[in-house]
C-alpha cells in the first residue's frame, strides 16, 4: 500500500510534466499537439548527447533549451501558417503528426533503434523514512515539482502569465487590450514542449529512451489533459495524480494490462459524455 | 476525360506486365504493400475528404480485419476467403461501435475519440495473449486455397482487390449517397433541415470505410504470414495519412497515387542503407498541409489549366 | 480615418493603445477567471512604463470605490453592473484620451445599458472624448455633446443632440424612413 502510493507519486510527477505542456498548449492556442511525446524522447536524447560534451546536468538544462527553440520554430513556421485557415484544431493535428514522425525518424537515424539509457546527474540510492531511492528518482521529483510551481507562479504572478490566462480566456478581447497574441502563442509553445524535454532529461535515466518510445507518453498526456479539463492547468495536475494511483493500484490488484485501461475507459468516457468537449482556460490556482 | 483514361489504361496495363518482366522480389513486394495501403487510403478519405470525418483511429479497422480473419483461421479452420468477408464485415461493425457514439463530436474531439478506441482496441489485442497471442500476435494460419502462396499470384489478387475496392469506392463518392455525405460534409444543420438523417448517412460511410480497410487488412495478414497488433498503432495511421493527403483529399484516384509515391519513396530510401522512412513521411505531411493542403491533385490542375 | 491627423487605418490594436486610443468590443468581455485586480492589470499591458500603470490603477481604484473592495474576487463572480465597471476601469488603465464604445448597450438588460451610459458620463468627468456607435439613439443622444446619424454607410445628419433630436429627418429615420 505505501509502496503503491510512493509509486504513485513518482509516476504522478512524471504524468504532471508531459500533461501540463499539453495542456498549456491546447489551452492557450487551441492546437492539439501530436508532436508533444516526442519532446520527451528529445529532453532524453539531447541530455543523452550533451552529457557527453558537458556532463549531466548541463546536458539537461541545455536540452531543455533546445526544445524550447525547437518549439519556437514549430509555431513560427508551422502552426502560426495554420492559425489564417479553418479548422485549426484538426490541421494542427496532422501537422504535429507530420513533426512526430520527423522527430521520431531523425533520432531513429541519428541513434539507431536501440533503448538507450539517459546519464543521470545522480547516481546510487538513499533511504529515505525506510524506503530506497534512487537519487536521481527523488532529484528528478525535486526539479519537477519546482519547475510545475515555477509555472504556477509565471502564470499567477508575472505580465507574462497575465497575458497567457487573457489569452487563453479570450484572444480576440486579449489583441483589442494590446496583447501580441501571436507572440503569446509561440511562448506558450516552446514552454509546453520543454516541460515535455525536461521529463525526458530528468527520467529519461529511470526508464530508458527509444526513437518512437514517446507514443505512451503522448496517450498519458492526453489523458491527463483531458481528466484534467482541457486546458485547467490545476485539474492536469490532479489529473496526473489521479491516473498514476490509478493505474498503479489497478497493476497491484487486479494485474495484467487492466491499467493500460484505466487511462482511455475514463478518457472515452468523459469525451462521449460532454460531446462538445471543455472549453478550458488556463487557469492560475 | 480522354486523357485521363488513356493514363488509366496505361497505367494498368503497366501493372499487370510488372511481373512478367519479373522485376526483384523486394519490388514486387513494395508494389503488394502499394495495393494494400492505397485501399486504406481511399477509406481513410472517404471519411476525412467526403464526410469530413478526420479519424486518427484509421489502423483499428485494418487490424481488426486482420486479427477476425486469423483467428477464424486458426480456431474454426474458416477460409480466408470468407475471412475477406468476415473480416470486411467485423471491421465495419467496429466502424458502427465507433462512430454512433463519436459521430456527436467535433473537429479535435472526434479526431481524438477515434485514436482512443483505436488505442483500447490495440491494447484489448495485446493484452488478451490466449487468444490473440498478445504482443506477439499470430501467426500459422490458413492462406488462401486454390492461390499457390507465390508473389505473383499475391501480387494480382492485391491488385485486383485495389481496383474493385477503388472502383466501388468511386462510385460510392459519385452516386447520390456520395453526393448527399459531401452535402452533410459542407453544411449538416442545412441537411439536417432537408429532412436528410445525417447520423444514418454518416454511419454508412464509417462502415463502408470500415468494410474496405478491414478487407484490406485480411489481405495483408495472409499475405505477411504474420501479424502484431502493431496493425492497430497510430504509426499506420500515420502513414496512411500521408498518403491521402499527398494525393489529395477528395480524391479517390489522389489516394493511389499517394500510396504509391510514398511507398516506393520511402522504401528506395530505406534501400539505399538510410532509414529516412519515417523523417520523410512526417516531412511529406507536414509540407502538404502547409503548402498544398488539397494535395497533388491541385497540383495536376494547376499543370492541366494554366491561369 | 485619421486621428489628430494621422491615419489610423490598418493599425495593430496596441499602437492605437500607444497612440492613446482604446477600444471596447460588444458585449460582455471581462475574464471570468482572473481577479478584478488582475482584470484591470490586464489593460495595462501595453504600457511601458509601470509606475504608471500603478497610478493608474489607483485612479481606476479612486473612481470605482466598489472595485477596490472587490480587488481579489474573481471578475466571474461580481454582477453585470460590477462588470461593467471593470471593462470601462480596464480601458482607463492606459489613460487614454479616446474611448471607442462599439455598440455598449447590444445585449444588455435595460437597466444595465442605463448603468453603462451612466459610466460613460462618469468617465467623460475624467477628461476622456468617447465615440459611441450605438443603434439606441435615443439612449446614446441623451449623453452625447454631439451625433452623427450613419445609414447605409452615409452620414445622413449631423448636430448637437437637442437639434437632432428635433430633425424632422431624424424622426423619418426613427420611424423607419431610412430605406433608399
Amino acid at each position: 500500500m505505501a509502496q503503491g502510493l510512493i509509486s504513485s507519486v513518482f509516476l504522478g510527477i512524471e504524468y504532471a510534466m508531459i500533461g501540463l505542456g499539453l495542456t498549456l498548449i491546447f489551452g492557450v492556442m487551441r492546437v492539439v499537439n501530436l508532436a508533444h511525446a516526442d519532446f520527451y524522447t528529445v529532453g532524453g536524447y539531447l541530455t543523452l548527447y550533451f552529457a557527453y560534451f558537458l556532463g549531466p546536468m548541463f546536458g539537461l538544462v541545455l536540452s531543455i533549451f533546445f526544445a524550447f527553440l525547437a518549439g519556437i520554430v514549430i509555431d513560427r513556421v508551422g502552426i502560426q501558417a495554420l492559425r489564417k485557415r479553418e479548422d485549426l484544431q484538426t490541421n494542427s493535428m496532422v501537422l504535429t503528426l507530420g513533426v512526430s514522425l520527423i522527430i521520431a525518424g531523425s533520432l531513429f537515424f541519428v541513434f539507431g533503434s536501440d533503448y538507450r539509457q539517459v546519464p543521470g546527474v545522480f547516481s546510487g540510492t538513499t533511504s529515505v523514512i525506510g524506503f530506497t531511492f534512487s537519487v536521481q528518482e527523488l532529484f528528478a521529483l525535486v526539479i519537477s515539482a519546482a519547475l510545475i510551481v515555477g509555472l504556477m507562479a509565471l502564470l499567477k504572478f508575472t505580465t507574462l502569465g497575465l497575458a497567457i490566462r487573457a489569452t487563453s480566456a479570450d484572444s480576440t478581447n486579449a489583441r483589442a487590450l494590446g496583447i501580441n497574441v501571436n507572440h503569446v502563442y509561440t511562448i506558450s509553445f516552446g514552454v509546453g514542449v520543454a516541460f515535455a524535454a525536461a521529463a525526458g532529461g530528468l527520467f529519461g535515466p529511470i526508464l530508458y529512451v527509444f526513437p518512437q518510445g514517446g507514443v505512451t507518453y503522448l496517450q498519458k498526456a492526453f489523458i491527463v489533459t483531458i481528466m484534467g479539463g482541457m486546458g485547467s492547468i490545476l485539474g492536469a495536475l490532479i489529473a496526473a495524480f489521479v491516473l498514476a494511483a490509478a493505474e498503479t493500484f489497478a497493476q497491484l490488484y487486479v494485474g495484467g494490462f487492466s491499467y493500460e485501461f484505466v487511462g482511455i475507459i475514463a478518457v472515452l468516457l468523459i469525451l462521449l459524455v460532454r460531446p462538445r468537449g471543455f472549453l478550458g482556460e488556463i487557469d492560475a490556482e | 476525360m480522354k486523357t485521363r483514361s488513356l493514363i488509366w489504361t496505361a497505367l494498368g496495363i503497366l501493372l499487370l506486365v510488372v511481373p512478367i518482366i519479373r522485376p526483384d522480389q523486394y519490388l514486387m513486394t513494395i508494389i503488394i504493400y502499394v495495393f494494400v495501403y492505397a485501399i486504406l487510403a481511399e477509406t481513410w478519405d472517404l471519411l476525412a475528404g467526403y464526410t469530413g470525418l478526420i479519424s486518427f483511429g484509421h489502423a483499428a479497422f485494418f487490424g481488426v480485419g486482420a486479427y477476425t480473419s486469423a483467428l477464424l483461421s486458426i480456431d474454426f479452420g474458416i477460409s480466408p476467403w470468407l475471412g475477406l468477408v468476415l473480416g470486411g464485415g467485423t471491421a465495419a461493425l467496429f466502424g458502427l461501435v465507433v462512430g454512433y457514439p463519436t459521430l456527436r463530436l467535433r473537429g479535435p474531439y472526434f479526431a481524438i475519440a477515434t485514436l482512443a478506441f483505436a488505442e483500447a482496441a490495440r491494447i484489448s489485442i495485446s493484452s488478451m495473449s490466449d487468444v490473440t497471442g498478445g504482443p506477439q500476435g499470430l501467426f500459422g494460419y490458413k492462406t488462401f486455397e486454390f492461390v499457390p502462396y507465390t508473389l505473383e499470384n499475391y501480387y494480382y489478387m492485391g491488385m485486383a482487390l485495389s481496383v474493385v475496392a477503388t472502383v466501388i469506392l468511386y462510385k460510392v463518392v459519385n452516386s447520390k449517397f456520395g453526393l448527399t455525405l459531401q452535402s452533410i460534409r459542407d453544411d449538416l444543420p442545412l441537411a439536417e433541415m432537408q429532412g436528410i438523417n445525417t447520423t444514418r448517412y454518416r454511419l454508412a460511410a464509417f462502415m463502408i470505410s470500415g468494410f474496405f480497410a478491414g478487407m484490406a487488412g485480411v489481405f495483408f495478414a495472409v499475405f505477411s504470414l504474420s501479424i502484431t497488433p502493431d496493425l492497430l498503432g497510430l504509426s499506420v495511421t500515420a502513414a496512411v495519412i500521408s498518403m491521402a493527403m499527398i494525393g489529395g483529399r477528395r480524391t479517390i484516384w489522389g489516394s493511389l497515387f499517394g500510396a504509391f509515391l510514398v511507398e516506393i519513396v520511402t522504401e528506395g530510401l530505406r534501400r539505399t542503407g538510410a532509414d529516412v522512412s519515417l523523417m520523410l513521411q512526417g516531412a511529406i505531411i507536414a509540407l502538404v498541409i502547409l503548402v498544398l493542403p488539397r494535395g497533388i491533385s491541385t497540383l495536376g490542375r494547376y499543370i492541366s489549366q494554366p491561369g | 480615418m485619421t486621428y489628430r491627423n494621422k491615419s489610423i487605418v490598418g493599425l495593430d490594436p496596441h499602437e492605437m493603445l500607444n497612440k492613446g486610443v482604446a477600444y471596447m468590443p460588444q458585449g460582455r468581455s471581462v475574464f471570468p477567471a482572473m481577479t478584478v485586480k488582475e482584470n484591470l492589470k490586464v489593460g495595462a499591458y501595453s504600457l511601458k512604463d509601470k509606475n504608471k500603470a500603478r497610478d493608474n490603477l489607483e485612479k481606476v481604484f479612486g473612481l470605482f470605490p466598489q472595485l477596490k473592495a472587490k480587488q481579489h474576487h474573481r471578475a466571474g463572480f461580481l454582477s453585470g453592473g460590477e462588470q461593467k465597471m471593470i471593462e470601462f476601469g480596464r480601458i482607463l488603465m492606459i489613460d487614454p484620451q479616446l474611448i471607442l464604445l462599439d455598440e455598449p448597450s447590444v445585449g444588455l438588460a435595460p437597466v444595465l445599458a442605463r448603468q453603462t451610459y451612466e459610466l460613460v458620463t462618469r468617465i467623460r468627468e475624467e477628461k476622456k472624448t468617447f465615440l459611441i456607435v450605438d443603434q439606441n439613439i435615443r439612449g446614446v443622444l441623451e449623453i452625447a455633446d454631439y451625433g452623427y446619424v450613419i445609414s447605409l454607410g452615409q452620414v445622413r445628419v449631423e448636430g448637437k443632440p437637442e437639434e437632432l433630436m428635433e430633425q424632422d429627418q431624424l424622426k423619418n429615420i426613427f420611424i423607419g424612413g431610412n430605406k433608399p
